[in-house]
């Protein structure tokens, strides 16, 4: 079965937050399996972002297998991120970049991972910026393409 | 000339009267010696016909009674001539003075009219100055219009050149400064997911070389 991030897990230091976490959770487990080889863990002690994780993936959160698996899925995504850096004219919260994330993911590439930085030049919009490319998505950008439109649409008013 | 002509004319009247009196004091010279000789004479036949003594005939009396009809005789055409040479006079004094008012009024005419013509003459000169001013002027005026025009349309087109070149930017300041402030990253998640969308493939395959 195909890995799947959480929505809310877009940026990278939450997927090495949750790796480290993940690293942790299944070496406690190793650990108390050690002294009492029934040692369950219970969900509630886990984080938010590692319980939709588990139950996004179908992970028994008890096989270690599975952890172990989980948690090389997420360091092989760590060491080769496919990153994209947006640039708002605004701090973005949390529910916007979800939304955003959860688009990316569906219909562009899946697991892909965010970074926010701020252009106050932007007005309405956004500029990305990949590994090799950039993209500007501002109004500026689509007015300055669409110039020639609205230059034909103030003649044809004036004449 | 025509004072020499009025000095020629007086003189010769001046002439003429004096040549006149000269020729009527002559005259009565002449007559006065023919009336003695005359007397003479009738002495003479007298004395021839009657035999006797002409100073019995011819006595103080007849003599002074011949000498007063001469006298008279002399004084009528004396007078006569007289009243010719006034009437002369009055004639030729009328007809210099028609000759002088003529002659005046047709000097008068011509330097009237030389002055007339030199007037219009210069008339004539300020009207075509002046047109020449006025149309050089106009010309002045159409280029400096045409000018002014050209330099006009000019600035116009830089200033649409210079709008149009930074329209992007005068609208995009335009809309920060108006709702900048108001539209909200949730209301332009559609925009950016259009943009996205065009350009999905390219994202996807960068992503994909990247990692």
């Amino acid at each position: 079965m195909e890995f799947k991030l959480d929505n809310s897990i877009y940026k990278l230091a939450q997927l090495r937050r949750i790796s480290f976490e993940l690293n942790q959770l299944i070496l406690k487990i190793e650990q108390n399996r050690i002294i009492d080889p029934n040692y369950q863990i219970a969900q509630n002690s886990l984080g938010v972002e590692v319980v939709k994780l588990i139950e996004l993936n179908n992970i028994d959160i008890n096989s270690i297998s599975d952890l172990k698996r989980l948690e090389s899925s997420l360091e092989q995504i760590g060491q080769h991120p496919a990153l994209i850096h947006f640039s708002f004219n605004q701090e973005a919260d949390s529910k916007v970049l979800q939304k955003l994330v959860a688009y990316i993911r569906e219909n562009i590439y899946p697991n892909v991972l965010i970074s926010v930085g701020l252009d106050p030049s932007i007005t309405i919009g956004c500029r990305i910026r990949l590994t090799n490319k950039s993209f500007d998505f501002s109004l500026r950008s689509r007015l300055n393409k669409n110039k020639d439109l609205l230059l034909d649409k103030i003649r044809t008013f004036e004449g | 000339m025509t004072i020499w002509w009025l000095v020629l004319i007086i003189t010769v009247l001046v002439v003429g009267t004096i040549g006149f009196l000269w020729v009527a004091v002559k005259l009565t010279s002449i007559l006065n010696n023919q009336t003695d000789i005359n007397l003479k004479k009738a002495n003479d036949s007298l004395d021839r016909v009657n035999g006797k003594n002409v100073v019995d005939v011819f006595n103080n009396e007849f003599r002074e009674e011949l000498r007063n009809k001469g006298r008279l005789l002399f004084e009528k055409i004396i007078g006569d001539n007289a009243m010719f040479l006034q009437q002369d006079l009055r004639l030729t004094t009328a007809q210099l003075n028609d000759f002088l008012k003529d002659q005046i009024s047709h000097t008068l005419k011509e330097e009237f009219s030389k002055y007339e013509q030199s007037i219009s003459d210069a008339k004539q000169l300020a009207i075509e100055s002046i047109q020449k001013t006025l149309v050089s002027l106009e010309e002045q005026r159409t280029e400096l219009a045409n000018q002014i025009r050209d330099e006009i349309a000019k600035d116009k087109d830089k200033l649409i050149a210079n709008f149009e070149d930074h329209m992007a930017e005068i609208l995009n300041h335009y809309i920060i400064e108006a709702i900048g402030n108001q539209v909200d990253l949730s209301d332009q998640l559609e925009y950016i997911f259009g943009d996205l969308e065009s350009n999905k493939e390219a994202i996807a395959e960068d992503l994909r070389n990247g990692i």
